[in-house]
């Protein structure tokens, strides 16, 4: 069974909408500013769908990664929060990091997977697989004012561990 | 759920995303990365 019960087919779709909507939040960094405060949650409270071409303008790493999931898990196919278990109304990657499940080995990462950054238990980075470039699988992290930027998932020296909640 | 999710479950996957490799843009070099600000962390 899969972390998210859904099949194969479905699987597929919901990757390719995840990776859409890490790839639109990119391609609008400059007018997705990085915040820690309360409205980080602005696009999922807001309901800023993906596929209209919406996204947040304020988020941070974990915000921004639940997002993306969002759009495929409750929006497509009407899952409960299985990320971080708050209903889709908050979470951070410390409860990222009880959703899902663990991808032990590098050559199994597949889009939509989020690495976790930082010391265990609660970590302080994630970013979301958005495909491979050369065999090395690519993230989307949305860490700083600058970001999100498209970079290598171990862009950072102490990526710890890659989950899956698809 | 402790058991990893590369196991079986997901036969076949690996070529689904194959088949449909997105056109990424240019990457990012990770010098050229600001430092990460971190995550907010559990609300209070």
């Amino acid at each position: 069974m899969s972390v998210s019960g859904l099949g194969r087919p479905q699987r597929h779709v919901a990757r390719e909408i995840i990776t859409q909507a890490a790839l639109l939040g990119l391609h609008h960094a400059p007018a997705l500013h990085y915040t820690q405060g309360s409205d980080r949650w602005e696009g999922i409270a807001k309901h800023r769908v993906a596929a209209k071409g919406d996204y947040p303008r304020h988020a941070d790493c974990s915000a921004f990664a639940t997002w993306c999931l969002w759009n495929a898990l409750q929006l497509r196919f009407h899952l409960g929060d299985i990320v971080n278990g708050t209903h889709w109304t908050g979470g951070y990657t410390g409860t990222m990091a009880k959703g899902g499940r663990e991808v032990l080995h590098l050559k199994n990462v597949l889009r939509g997977d989020c690495v976790l950054y930082g010391p265990a238990p609660t970590y302080e980075h994630v970013a979301i697989i958005v495909g491979h470039q050369n065999g090395v699988p690519m993230v989307v992290s949305n860490g700083s004012e600058s970001g999100p930027f498209l970079v290598r998932y171990d862009y950072r020296p102490d990526h710890a561990q890659i989950r899956r909640y698809i | 759920m402790t058991e990893p999710a590369d196991i079986d479950d997901y036969t076949g996957d690996a070529a689904d995303d194959e088949a449909v490799a997105e056109i990424l843009p240019p990457a990012t070099d990770p010098a050229k990365v600001p430092a990460d600000q971190g995550d907010a962390g559990a609300d209070q």
